[in-house]
């Protein structure tokens, strides 16, 4: 578990200082050297333009650890303020909010993101496609969290304590912080280590699938799409790389995410 | 006469060191009823779990448990099995939890009458019915066909005394089960007990906290 | 049976919902089928205009979702702009496909979920759930892409012939995918019932201890998991989109991918819909069923 976190956060380090610790522009084409094993001058081999993987790999990791870190982090947001609002206000509020929230868990959401991602136009500008995905991902995934949410301000608005506190004359804004943030945040943080990689993972296919980030820009999902051709892993070994390297991401985000759920079980 | 369960210099050591019973002896005759008083944390359940074998993985059990010549303690599991509910049946602390909630009282019964009696289904069914129908002269078809959340406290309880007896055990056991009662259900319940008992001629071990229940259905008594 | 009835109503409510949704969504993005003619200086402006006014594309959003959810209604689900045909015809065996690969996929997993689930829970710490409850950790972390074209590549590496466009190795990756949460619901429900008094009620009645697992402590588990045999199959049904695609399955998966990239909006209106759908009935029928197995629902609660 330990090993894991801080595997993590070693990638995350590395993702943000992708400037730093790659040798060469992702984009920089070495065209002598296309198809070039790992070895001395590129540490990761290079693809069939010449392009260092090494590089591609940091800097697409950047994309991709990112992209999935602000997108748990933005529904999250959102499910806290959603479902904040329906627990808190109750009636006709709570009973709309809940009811959208069934909506969105109902739909199966992988056709749903597909279906809004065909109509962004095909090719553009990378920082708007992140952007993009970003409020994709973040809108179609906050019914969970909101439902999360919901559910504890339920029970901690029938407790005594908080009745003791309303008789004191407590505002709204101060019961929020004191009374339910602090039994809010443990939930959200299993959520989002659970929520994260599935975001991760949902970049990487939507790029697998050609609608997400291009070749150009690298995401691993891309990275990850230049493998799906099955002549290229039999002739370069090293492009699978990319794969292994999301595999491992997943898998330890996964490894710590039930870690976080275990403490939390035990505490209750 | 021989006794029907003679416990010798037993000890009970949970996992983590924590000793629940040591250097206890006992013995019940034939047809004996033996009231165990003790006061809550002496032990009076470990007691009768170690005399079943059901107490958790990990926890030492020292001395000798003989019944009927059988030392319990060294049986093997499949033997245990069969005397449990056949030679000593047990009667658990809040009997009217003691049932599945998704299956019929009837069903309930069958099944244990199966391990002990094997038979085909519709004979068990049928001998299942005649065991309830001794314990509900009036209303055994409705008990037979009812799940457990539409039983009242006192019927769950007497279904389940009908399927700790419906083996006709030589030995019965039973630990506090009329802790949960109120007064005129459990006068109810120890009376059924009481009948049943002389009935079959059947040993008894009840434990409890409380001297006035011992009295009333135990002869002998001793303190743990 | 009224109880039916409104249930069965709300879902379709939910799906006229849906239906706004979805057209609504597509309104706002930009572009349409017609889009890259209208720049194609081949194509002269009339008769791209002409196509518009054929498919109806001139006319108000209002107008258009009208005519679409009539046709919806009465089982075109609209015209293919790219293929020139009711989408029905289009998506008829494709779904079949895709509805007969989530199945297999489907009943694969809980018929070996299930029963590994219960013993792990009876067996909680032995070496089977250490393994099992490792690979589920592991597992439930890769999407069904890396799982899939782990599957094509090991079958290259292997020599085990063509996998592709075959349904056992699509299954066996859905099966992999949503093996973890399954078999993780069945050992934690199985596990809370194994706490309860009747089970030690029944050991001490001498009953056997796979008697008494698959007898009495399944059944008396199961209604947590019958709410999550809806959610089960919602799961394959995005993931089984991604294996679609990855393994070359002839399924919906493909034909949505290629109508998102030629914009062919009614194609992808249509799956959208037939996913939301097919959630919808799996709700019901886990309802149902949840009525069947539950005595505690079915004859009320005392």
């Amino acid at each position: 578990m330990k090993a894991c976190a801080v595997f993590l956060i070693v990638a995350h380090l590395l993702a943000a200082m992708a400037g730093w610790v790659s040798s060469y522009d992702p984009a920089e084409q070495h065209r002598e050297h296309a198809w070039e094993a790992p070895g001395e001058r590129f540490p990761l081999g290079t693809d069939g333009l010449g392009r260092d993987q090494w590089s591609r790999l940091v800097h697409g990791a950047r994309i991709s650890l990112y992209s999935g870190l602000a997108a748990g982090v933005l529904s999250a947001a959102l499910g806290l303020l959603l479902g904040g609002w329906a627990g808190l206000s109750g009636g006709w509020t709570d009973r709309l909010i809940t009811r959208l929230m069934e909506l969105f868990l109902a739909l199966p959401w992988m056709y749903l993101l597909l279906a809004v991602r065909a109509f962004f136009p095909l090719e553009t500008d990378a920082r708007l496609v992140f952007l993009a995905l970003l409020l994709l991902l973040g809108a179609i995934g906050w019914a969970r969290p909101a439902r999360l949410v919901r559910g504890i301000v339920m029970s901690v608005k029938e407790r005594e304590s908080l009745l003791a506190a309303r008789g004191f004359g407590a505002g709204r804004w101060y019961l929020l912080r004191r009374h339910i943030l602090p039994e809010v945040l443990p939930v959200l943080g299993t959520y989002l280590s659970l929520a994260i990689p599935q975001y991760v993972a949902a970049e990487a296919t939507l790029s697998f699938l050609g609608l997400g980030f291009s070749g150009s820009t690298p995401s691993w999902g891309s990275l990850v799409g230049a493998m799906g051709s099955l002549e290229v892993l039999s002739e370069a070994w090293w492009m699978g790389l990319p794969a292994v390297a999301l595999a491992l991401v997943l898998g330890c985000y996964s490894i710590v995410s039930s870690a976080l759920a275990g403490t939390e079980h035990q505490g209750r | 006469m021989a006794p029907r369960l003679k416990i010798a210099n037993l000890s009970v050591t949970y996992a983590g060191a924590v000793t629940a019973l040591s250097g206890v002896n006992l013995e019940v005759a034939p047809g004996e009823a033996l009231g165990v008083f003790g006061e809550s944390g002496a032990g009076k359940s470990t007691l009768l779990r170690a005399i079943v074998r059901l107490l958790p993985a990990g926890t030492l059990v020292e001395g000798s448990i003989r019944s009927e010549s059988v030392e319990l303690l060294l049986e093997p599991e499949d033997g245990m099995r069969r005397v449990r509910g056949r030679g000593v049946a047990y009667i658990p602390q809040a009997p009217s939890e003691a049932l599945n909630p998704v299956l019929t009282a009837l069903t309930q019964v069958a099944e244990v009458l199966r391990v002990h009696f094997p038979m085909t289904r519709a004979a068990l069914r049928e001998a299942a019915m005649e065991r309830l129908a001794r314990f509900f002269p009036e209303n055994a078809t409705r008990i037979a066909h009812a799940y457990p959340h539409e039983l009242s406290g006192g019927e769950r309880q007497r279904v389940v005394i009908c399927q700790a007896l419906c083996a006709s055990p030589g030995l019965l056991l039973a630990d506090e089960p009329t802790s949960a009662l109120d007064s005129v259900a459990q006068l109810e319940f120890l009376r059924m007990l009481r009948h049943e008992r002389e009935r079959a001629g059947m040993s008894l071990i009840f434990v409890s906290h409380d001297r006035a229940v011992l009295r009333f259905v135990t002869g002998r008594q001793v303190s743990l | 049976m009224k109880y039916l009835l409104r249930r069965v109503g709300g879902a379709l409510l939910q799906l006229a919902a849906v239906s706004v949704l979805a057209f609504g969504l597509m309104e706002l993005a930009p572009g349409d089928y017609l889009e890259d003619m209208r720049v194609n200086p081949q194509i002269p402006a009339e008769t791209v205009a002409r196509w518009r006014a054929e498919f109806g594309l001139d006319q108000p959003a209002a107008v258009r979702y009208w005519r679409w959810a009539g046709s919806v209604v009465r089982g075109e689900f609209g015209m293919s702009m790219a293929y020139g045909i009711p989408v029905s015809e289009l998506l008829g065996p494709r779904v079949e496909r895709t509805v007969a690969l989530s199945l297999l996929a489907l009943a694969l997993t809980w018929l070996i979920a299930v029963p590994c689930g219960v013993w792990c829970a009876a067996r909680r710490g032995g070496w089977v759930d250490r393994l099992l409850g490792g690979g589920a950790t592991v597992a439930l972390a890769l999407p069904e892409l890396l799982v899939g074209l782990l599957l094509l590549q090991g079958a290259l590496w292997a020599g085990w012939g063509p996998v592709s466009g075959r349904i056992g190795p699509a299954a066996a990756v859905l099966l992999l995918v949503s093996f973890p949460a399954v078999f993780r619901h069945t050992r934690s429900s199985v596990a809370e019932v194994l706490r309860l008094p009747f089970v030690d009620h029944l050991r001490a009645s001498g009953l056997s201890e796979m008697r008494i697992l698959f007898r009495h402590v399944l059944p008396a588990s199961l209604n947590p998991l019958v709410s999550l045999l809806s959610l089960s199959l919602a799961g394959v049904t995005s993931a089984s989109l991604v294996v679609e695609v990855t393994l070359s399955w002839p399924g919906l998966g493909p034909l949505l991918l290629e109508a998102i990239l030629a914009r062919d909006v009614a194609v992808v209106l249509a799956s959208v819909m037939l996913a939301a759908a097919l959630l919808q009935v799996a709700t019901l029928a886990g309802d149902l069923m949840l009525y069947l197995v539950d005595p505690r629902i079915r004859r009320g609660r005392a």
